[in-house]
């Protein structure tokens, strides 16, 4: 396992640009908050790192070696879970498309990924309407794993969620980083979240990156006047 | 399923049954009769041997008609599915080419959908020379355009959709994820598409016939059995009117077949259907004595197939913010559409008491006195005004003002909410405006009058933070300044928990605890403890998991006899389950439920 490193990344879209010579790294099996408001240019990032965005500069690395897409050794998810799944597959079959076995080990993967995110295995068959928002996320995340990936991308993944939802999510998350070592880069506007998840955090404002420190003395010591701003206008302190 | 016992499903099945029937056993049937040739009885009327008539040989053409059917609905079917068959093809080209070349193709499809099919038709009949063979040809090329076009716009939608990217992501190969994910999902607009276009080719096909560019003799189908009657029409009717019947009759069968398909194929998923939630605990007493700015008691809305809204009860006084909060589905919007008038279409607004300044609610004289904020400004502001004509407007309609002194107000409303140099934002649109000006700009029309009450209804919740924090202050600046009553809608708690005093959380249409926002942490009531323990804050202890609620909300179309939270509640037991709590008061909550947390063993 091996550092993902983005260096001098900048992706324009005609005259705009999206995301302005931003340089990341997140060191394996370690997590990555990134933050910032609608429009910084945090999603973007996340698509140019698996070439769903062109890159006009820059680089991203993977083991020291420029990344080719698609690697399955990197896996994205989407912010919107219904939309990411196929409406018309079950999601057993969905989460099996990334298994790489046997027709019966295939099988008995996607239970254990299943099991993994705590979704029922016997419900493999159904399709996505017959869930949550929550546990659509969740199977989401399982469908990632199954790629037995090294690094994973979280884009606004709890988002689209609600509040009683977010925190099973949020905690599948933190046990799969726990249990496998895994690195990932976890996207979200909201500051409290992040704080839950990431080991180190970097807040990004229209494009370019403003701070980037250890998660505590980033939000507990901002030396950024932008960051001080975030950070004083979450919602319910006191 | 239900869809085919319907009037419109049943007529389409008795129909489409018919005309089978009629293909594949007419030609057993009526063959030897439709072909034997009578001198002596050749251009009769109708009499008991022949009920419409013979045609210029004295043969049957009754039994020439049915016959018939066989060979007009294969021809139908036939050229149907080869317009189909190249259409996807081209449909699909642009997805696979390259931007430069499918950019080419699409310009193609879009062209050739410009002219109209049966000129087509025509055209590539003569092409193709006449005949069957070729008109079959020329209907196919003459449907292509549509079902490229079909195909492409949904190829396209499809093939851009999050789950496409996750299968390339995970190095699935690209012709796998066209037919496992990209076809299957175009698959549905089609065979509606599939299924009228054969009625229309129906119809086509017997156009082609009677202009002598289809089927030649001596084969027939309708087009060239009408061709045979025309002639006759004044002298003998019955012999045009019949195949003319029978064309009419196919193509219509078909055409239905087509609507039907496209029912079955749309129809929500098997689903309960409205199942009256019970309303009100019985019993229930009022609450709040002296009267407030707005009082609802027992608030109920109902759908034909739901009943987002079933019992809500409370007092919003003068200068207060209340926060109403709940998840998606929880019917909280719904209660904020139901005081101000908004239900669409076909709900219905029931309460016991619903009043607004000490009087009856009636949503047609609230005129200025209540203003609502919504989610999304953008789509609440009209995008072909300036904001302060927009704005003007209000005071022109409500206060008979001229446009002069309305245009003043409005530059004065802008200014009262922190827009800098209304003069010249007054003059600008909305899409000139970022979210947070245009959210101020709402709330200033909403400021126009002097309102009573502002209904907000996730006003920030399309917002950035530091955005959200500005319109939150103002909202707090206009209950100070003007006393105005604010109905906070949100599903953020911690939004809520900010701005508010007092806190309502809903839950399955019912409100199921009301407390101050300073006692969140000590909410009675079960869901209201892990509501606010789910969502993390700056303080939350990292080295602990998040609370979490296993299992998922009822939908307003489901119900439960009793606690609506009882499935997804640790502390539920078998009352729970059967007997639906009433409200009641434990020191400064009311709460509805049979095991409040820390209840200080208050019986009710």
């Amino acid at each position: 396992m091996s550092e993902l490193t983005v260096d001098g990344l900048t992706v324009r879209f005609g005259a705009h640009t999206a995301v302005d010579g931003v340089s990341l790294a997140v060191p394996a099996g370690s997590v990555l908050g990134l933050a910032g408001e609608s429009g910084s240019g945090k999603s973007t990032i996340a698509r140019a790192i698996v070439g769903m965005a062109p890159i006009s500069s820059g680089s991203v690395r993977y083991d020291g070696t420029p990344l080719r897409t698609p690697d399955r050794r990197i896996q994205l998810v989407f912010q919107d879970p219904a939309a990411a799944l196929d409406p018309r597959r079950s999601i057993g079959s969905s989460i099996a498309e990334g298994v790489r076995a046997k027709r019966t080990a295939r099988r008995a993967r996607v239970r254990e990924l299943l099991e993994l995110v705590h979704i029922d295995p016997a419900r493999a068959n159904l399709n996505p309407r017959e869930f949550s928002g929550g546990q659509l996320q969740r199977v989401c995340l399982a469908r990632a794993l199954a790629a037995e990936p090294e690094f994973l991308i979280a884009d606004e993944i709890t988002s689209a969620l609600d509040v009683s939802v977010q925190g099973a999510v949020l905690n599948v998350v933190r046990e799969i980083q726990r249990e496998t070592g895994i690195g990932i880069l976890f996207i979200s506007h909201n500051l409290a979240v992040l704080r839950y998840l990431a080991d180190t955090m970097a807040v990004l404002r229209a494009g370019k990156l403003v701070e980037q420190a250890e998660t505590e003395t980033l939000l507990g010591a901002p030396e950024h006047e932008y960051t001080k701003q975030l950070i004083d206008a979450v919602p319910g302190q006191e | 399923m239900r869809q085919l016992t319907r009037p419109l499903g049943l007529t389409t099945l008795v129909l489409v049954s018919v005309t089978l029937l009629l293909a594949v056993f007419g030609p057993v049937l009526w063959s030897a009769r439709a072909d034997s040739i009578d001198i002596d009885a050749m251009r009769q009327g109708m009499s008991a041997a022949h009920p419409f008539g013979t045609d210029y040989l004295g043969r049957d053409v009754l039994a020439r008609t049915l016959v018939a059917t066989r060979l007009s609905v294969l021809l139908a079917l036939l050229a149907t599915v080869l317009g189909a068959a190249l259409g996807i093809l081209l449909g699909t080209l642009p997805v696979v080419l390259g931007r430069r070349i499918g950019g080419l193709v699409v310009a193609f499809i879009n062209l050739t959908v410009a002219f109209p099919g049966l000129l087509l038709a025509i055209f590539f009949g003569v092409v193709f020379g006449v005949g069957a063979d070729g008109a079959v040809l020329a209907l196919a090329v003459a449907l292509t355009p549509n079902f490229a076009r079909l195909t492409y716009t949904r190829a396209v939608a499809v093939a851009e959709a999050d789950f496409v990217s996750a299968a390339r992501l995970l190095g699935v190969p690209r012709a796998v994820v066209i037919t496992r994910h990209v076809v299957p999902n175009i698959a549905e607009p089609l065979v509606v598409n599939f299924a009228s276009a054969i009625g229309s080719a129906l119809l086509s096909f017997a156009a082609l016939s009677y202009l002598g560019f289809g089927v030649q003799p001596p084969s027939y189908d309708w087009g060239r059995l009408l061709n045979e009657g025309l002639p006759r029409i004044y002298t003998d009717p019955a012999s045009a009117l019949l195949p003319g019947f029978a064309i009419v009759f196919a193509g219509i069968t078909f055409v239905l077949a087509g609507e039907l398909t496209a029912r079955l194929l749309t129809a929500e998923p098997p689903g309960h259907r409205a199942a009256p939630r019970e309303t009100a605990a019985p019993g229930e007493p009022e609450p709040g004595g002296e009267h407030g700015v707005l009082r609802v008691v027992n608030l109920r809305v109902r759908f034909p197939a739901a009943n987002p809204v079933c019992g809500a009860s409370f007092t919003l006084h003068r200068g207060e913010i209340l926060g109403l909060v709940g998840e998606s589905g929880s019917g909280k919007s719904v209660t904020g559409a139901a005081i101000a008038g908004l239900v669409p279409h076909p709900g219905q607004v029931e309460a016991e008491r619903l009043e607004f300044d000490g009087e009856p609610l009636d949503p047609a004289r609230l005129g200025d006195r209540l203003a609502m904020v919504f989610q999304d400004p953008m789509s609440s502001l009209n995008p072909a005004l300036r904001v302060g004509r927009q704005l003007a407007e209000v005071a022109e309609v409500h206060r008979n003002a001229d446009r002069r002194s309305a245009m003043a107000r409005a530059v004065d409303r802008l200014r009262a909410v922190r827009i800098r140099d209304p003069e010249r934002r007054a003059a600008q649109y909305p899409h000139e405006f970022s979210g947070g000006m245009r959210q101020r700009a709402m709330i200033g029309m909403g400021l126009m009058g002097e309102p009573r009450l502002i209904i907000a209804d996730e006003p920030t919740t399309a917002l950035d933070v530091t955005v959200q924090r500005d319109i939150l202050g103002l909202l707090r600046e206009v209950r100070d300044t003007q006393g105005t009553a604010v109905l906070f809608v949100s599903h953020d708690i911690a939004v809520v928990r900010e701005l508010a005093s007092r806190v309502l959380v809903m839950y399955a249409g019912r409100i199921v605890e009301e407390l101050p926002a300073s006692a969140l942490d000590t909410a009675a009531h079960p869901y209201t403890r892990a509501l606010v323990a789910s969502s993390p804050d700056l303080r939350t202890d990292r080295s602990l998991p998040l609370a979490t609620i296993e299992g998922r909300a009822p939908d307003a179309t489901e119900e439960l006899p009793g606690c609506p939270f009882a499935p997804r509640c640790s502390y539920a037991d078998e009352r729970c389950h059967t007997e639906l709590p009433a409200p009641r008061d434990l020191a400064g909550h009311r709460v509805s439920c049979w095991h409040p947390i820390g209840a200080l063993e208050v019986r009710a």
